[in-house]
């Protein structure tokens, strides 16, 4: 059927067809069954007409240990992804001797096959840890963003206090996109032999700064 | 419009749209569904979240598809058929599909494609054997058509994951909606 | 259950001639082996016959055998990778040479930019019977395999390669190799 396909490593896909991928995969974490305290909606009334009371409510230790946690799962998923792949995008490549030498790896090579761009700014203080910089990260500002534009019906409030499902299913905040990078990030460094935590800052816009600070010696 | 020439459309969407990496899309798409085994430990569900998911994306990405991919109107349930297999699945997927096995209502038709972007590499162990890895797919069909006054079952019923040679998505035609206000897709 | 998409591996046009006693031809390939970076062993197949194994020998024998000897180069895949090191990082293609002779066979190493070392034991009389373009092309063939198999949901990057699929792939190229 297909005669002339172009080699695995070549194939490609719609840009949105990973969006809205993405959109699912970080709504089923944060905001949905995938989180940690996910609370479903529950109906608003019980047939005899009195009201449900409200879900109890997490302290606030707790909520916050809830959605570190659903975050950390989300950036799991990151991690494996990035884990895989850099195996792909490392091939024939110049070996790395040190970890800078990854990170400039992971600035190019593996920031062009997944972005589609290098990152613009890379900083680092000598001592283990590195700032990435991408003016225009290209995972912020794309669907969400028009998601804001529509109208949205409240959804049911979720432990943490976030919307949960929402009525048009899959609205999220801009930090929430940037968690599976970090992840992507981490799990990619970590295959170059670079262990380290990776934690990102949306700067204002679409630019956002992934910091990388290296772990043990 | 004739299945030619809905080829060229096809291809000329997917020329003309923003591409990543098919294995980018395979590998997010395979860690979030061995992330569901962990989480619900159960074939049935994780099919049933794979195509909610998938309605979900369905009833966003037909929007794209309506703006991007210069595809006429459906005429009939035919049309359909076809635009989702030579335009949508080629903008979306890279690779088309074909419509076969016709039922004599006409109300159902097969999808059939031998490649699968999101499975390429894929090998499913066999206690997962009851999963549908792809599930998602159908989800989104019936989330697109939904949007377009479609309701329609779509369910897999042959996939290369499974050891077939291919893999079979049936579409049900189960009645045509009225217009009516956005639905809730919780 | 196992997929086997044409993933990449460019065969070369050898036709399957191979050393052998008897009718039945041996191949030349007599192991390959994928290590982890911290030496756990995430796949290793033998091909007996190329292995030069006695008549008698069980497979959990000459299994157990070659895994001796493909541990045993591992202290040479070391001191070649300090070697790599005094290199140009430009120059680096993974490919550490032969890295034994044991028997009937030669070792060859490489490793990749994410520290996994492949071995492979090609039947053979001496170091010199392969040029190193021949087993480079090899190795890349085993790394595509190996990113293959990496691609798969289901198989683990830190734990052994448990794949219908990648072994087919190994067997496929070892077959075409002769």
């Amino acid at each position: 059927m297909n005669s002339a396909r172009p080699p695995p490593h070549k194939r490609q896909v719609a840009e949105s067809s990973l969006d809205f991928l993405m959109m699912q995969v970080v709504t089923y974490f944060l905001h949905g069954p995938g989180a940690a305290a996910y609370v479903p909606p529950v109906p608003s009334a019980v047939p005899d007409g009195n009201a449900l009371p409200p879900p109890p409510l997490l302290s606030p230790a707790d909520a916050a240990a809830a959605a570190a946690e659903t975050r950390r799962r989300l950036e799991g998923v990151g991690y494996d992804v990035g884990h895989r792949l850099v195996e792909r995008y490392a091939v024939e490549k110049e070996r790395m001797d040190s970890d800078l030498e990854a990170v400039k790896f992971v600035c190019r090579d593996f920031w062009e096959g997944v972005f589609k761009k290098h990152v613009d700014v890379l900083r680092t203080n000598h001592k283990g840890l590195y700032v990435l910089t991408d003016n225009k990260f290209r995972w912020l500002g794309r669907v969400w963003a028009d998601e804001d534009s529509e109208e949205g019906g409240a959804g049911a409030v979720g432990a943490d206090g976030a919307e949960v499902g929402g009525a048009i299913g899959g609205r999220g905040k801009p930090e929430d996109y940037v968690v599976f990078p970090c992840g992507l990030i981490c799990g990619a460094l970590t295959r170059l032999g670079v262990r380290c935590r990776v934690t990102a800052e949306i700067a204002g816009g679409a630019q956002c700064k992934f910091s990388v600070q290296v772990i043990g010696g | 419009m004739s299945k030619a020439s809905l080829s060229k459309l096809g291809d000329a969407a997917f020329e003309r749209t923003d591409k990543v990496s098919a294995e980018l899309l395979a590998l997010t798409y395979g860690s979030f569904v061995r992330q569901l085994l962990i989480d619900y430990e159960d074939a049935e569900e994780v099919n049933a979240q794979l195509a909610k998911m998938g309605y979900n994306i369905g009833v966003r990405l037909v929007d794209d598809f309506l703006a991007k991919s210069n595809a006429p109107p459906c005429a009939s349930f035919a049309d359909t058929a076809d635009i989702v297999a030579k335009v949508a699945f080629k903008m979306f997927l890279g690779v088309p599909a074909l419509v076969g096995s016709w039922s004599s209502d006409r109300r159902t038709f097969s999808l059939v494609f031998t490649d699968n972007p999101l499975a390429e590499f894929t090998e499913l162990p066999e206690k997962w054997g009851g999963v549908w890895y792809s599930n998602v797919l159908c989800g989104v069909i019936k989330g697109a058509l939904e949007m377009v006054q479609m309701e329609v079952d779509a369910r897999f019923v042959r996939c290369t994951l499974r050891g077939e040679d291919l893999n079979e998505i049936r579409v049900t035609l189960l009645q045509v909606l009225q217009e009516k206000p956005p639905v809730d897709d919780e | 259950m196992a997929t086997s998409s044409g993933a990449g591996v460019t065969s070369t046009s050898r036709s399957g001639a191979g050393v052998g006693s008897g009718s039945r031809p041996v191949g030349r390939v007599a192991c390959a082996a994928v290590i982890n970076h911290n030496n756990a062993p995430l796949f290793l197949k033998v091909f007996k016959d190329a292995a030069g194994s006695l008549p008698r020998q069980t497979d959990a024998v000459v299994r157990m055998q070659m895994h001796e000897v493909v541990y045993n180069s591992l202290d040479v895949v070391e001191e070649r990778l300090v070697a790599l090191r005094a290199q140009s990082a430009r120059d680096n293609d993974g490919f550490l040479g032969c890295l034994a002779v044991v028997g009937p066979m030669s070792l060859y190493g490489f490793v990749t930019n994410t520290h996994l070392k492949f071995i492979i034991a090609l039947r053979s009389t001496g170091p010199h019977d392969y040029k190193d373009s021949t087993v480079k092309a090899l190795f890349r063939k085993l790394h595509a395999a190996v990113i293959g198999a990496f691609l798969n949901p289901f198989t683990l990057p830190d734990a052994p390669i448990v794949s219908a699929g990648f072994e087919a792939r190994v067997d496929e190229i070892a077959r075409r190799f002769g």
